[in-house]
């Protein structure tokens, strides 16, 4: 039995080799002659601008996405870019994410997480430059909520999280909003309470999402998220947002690390994030700065 | 073995989705094939479309949207909610919608075609024989399309199975009620979990393979290619 399966098998095999070979020959007489072209004509042009000088990948975490991009802005003008056409990427995933993505060798220069955990643990893993690790804000929790469900307009955030029906939260495993949110839920004593209402998005984005489509009536996320452009008629439809820093132990650091040696470019952007211009966009998205860090108060 | 009750319990929970699922599309899905199959008029080919529609759509578009249908303050979410005092969004009711709408074309596609290849003079001749329609259905119909319809309830019950995108978007990853084992898998790998994620990945691999073995030997022996 065994020995005419395996007859069998190696027959359909070279049957489906066979075929094979004859679909790719066939398409070889096509190919050959669209290579040449391509080689002479097309790829010369494009091998000239992969170069670290003119291209800069950040990956950062999802909160700290729009004032990013704001400050990408900001740096453009203040270089005027429309002469250089430098480029700078922004990839954005939960903090937790992109250090995995980074442990793998994905090819992000620059790395502003929403903790300094990660990128303490990627300068002793090697990946990280240790001199370029610095604390560029401080972020605020907040717990959102929809005023109609509030009637009585409720301060008390335990109170909040009591009657709350859905309880829309970032991962607690992958982003540190998440595991400050679970932080917060402690020390307001409302775990038993909470933990059944919970929804978990794979992001502060996605917790953010849960909320703004109606799904969750009420959210622990980052207070940058509504501060951010897209957001601005939220203010009119009724969203309290209270802010929570008074009952986390320990406030949301969020700090960047260099993963390269450092490109010209990207000396260039850590040197504007330094800058007064930068700091106010910085501030206006709804963080703090740290008063403790040379890096900030330069 | 690092298996915890969580994986247990996202294992339990895709083995129900995807079973709730399957027998909701036999029961809507047969008719609506059925319907496809013989109709004439111009209006199947709108319905056929939006039957495929799922298929070539990124899952993460029909999340979205059913994010936005599930809100209580829309007619569908807001209906369910009067109805039945629960939300529709995080809970295995919503996955059940969405994963229904996810696979449809993989229950539908099947017997549709399994109804076009099928002869209707034998349905003409049953009937001046005094058969009525559940008897031609259950007698006739069914045993003659024995492929289509095993190949719809098997690619069904796997393609749910399988499900990731739609999850993703309006399932909340709750333990117990929405994470499935796609969604599990996920997790562990995002969490740097890999041994967790290895015995979620194979595990939904091998079954993945074994069912599809068993679809595609069932249909090649029982083969009366004509029906």
């Amino acid at each position: 039995m065994p020995k005419i399966l395996i007859k069998n098998g190696l027959n359909a095999g070279k049957a489906i080799i066979n075929s094979w070979a004859s679909m790719f020959k066939a398409g070889l007489k096509l190919l050959v002659p669209y290579l040449v072209f391509f080689q002479l004509f097309v790829a010369p042009s494009s091998a000239a601008d992969v170069s670290n000088e003119s291209k800069l990948s950040i990956a950062t975490a999802s909160n700290f996405r729009p004032v990013l991009e704001q400050l990408r802005a900001a740096f453009f003008q203040q270089i005027n870019n429309k002469e250089k056409n430098y480029q700078i990427n922004i990839s954005s995933a939960s903090s937790g994410v992109i250090y995995a993505q980074i442990l793998q060798g994905a090819p992000f220069q620059l790395f502003f997480s929403a903790n300094t955990s990660f990128p303490e643990k990627l300068v002793a893993s090697g990946h990280g430059m240790a001199d370029t690790l610095v604390t560029y804000a401080i972020g605020k929790l907040v717990l959102v909520s929809r005023n109609k469900n509030n009637g009585s307009g409720s301060a008390n955030p335990a109170e909040i999280l009591f009657k709350a029906k859905r309880i829309a939260i970032a991962n607690p495993r992958t982003a540190p909003y998440g595991i400050a949110a679970m932080e917060v839920i402690e020390s307001l004593g409302v775990v038993d309470e909470s933990k059944p209402k919970l929804v978990v998005g794979n992001n502060i984005a996605q917790a953010w999402q849960f909320f703004h489509s109606g799904n969750a009536d009420v959210a622990i996320v980052a207070a940058s998220l509504m501060s951010s452009p897209g957001q601005a008629e939220f203010k009119q439809e009724g969203i309290s947002a209270i802010d929570l820093s008074p009952y986390l132990k320990h406030p949301v650091r969020q700090s960047l690390v260099a993963t390269k040696p450092v490109g010209q470019l990207a000396q260039q952007f850590l040197g504007f994030m330094k800058t007064p211009t930068a700091k106010k966009i910085i501030v206006d998205g709804g963080y703090l700065l740290s008063p403790s860090d040379d890096y900030l108060t330069q | 073995m690092n298996l915890l009750s969580s994986d247990i319990a996202a294992l339990w929970l895709t083995l129900q989705l995807a079973a709730v699922t399957t027998i909701i599309l036999m029961v809507i899905g047969a008719p609506l094939a059925w319907w496809l199959a013989r109709s004439t008029s111009r209006f199947a080919s709108v319905i056929e479309a939006m039957v495929a529609l799922p298929l070539i759509l990124p899952p993460t578009v029909i999340g979205f949207y059913l994010l936005i249908a599930f809100s209580p303050d829309n007619f569908l979410g807001g209906s369910w909610l009067a109805l039945t005092g629960q939300s529709l969004a995080f809970t295995f009711s919503g996955l059940v919608i969405g994963s229904v709408i996810y696979s449809l074309p993989f229950v539908v596609q099947p017997l549709q075609s399994g109804f076009q290849s099928f002869d209707h003079k034998l349905l003409e001749a049953a009937e001046t024989m005094g058969s009525g329609s559940f008897d031609r259905f259950f007698n006739l119909i069914i045993p003659l399309t024995r492929r289509a319809f095993a190949t719809a309830a098997l690619l069904g019950f796997a393609h749910t199975m399988g499900e990731f995108g739609v999850v993703l978007m309006i399932g909340g990853n709750i333990p117990g009620e929405t994470q499935v084992l796609s969604i599990a898998l996920y997790d562990h790998v995002e969490a740097l979990d890999y041994q967790r994620a290895h015995w979620l990945a194979a595990g939904l691999l091998i079954f993945s393979f074994v069912l599809l073995v068993f679809l595609y030997g069932f249909n090649r022996n029982k083969g009366i290619r004509a029906g």
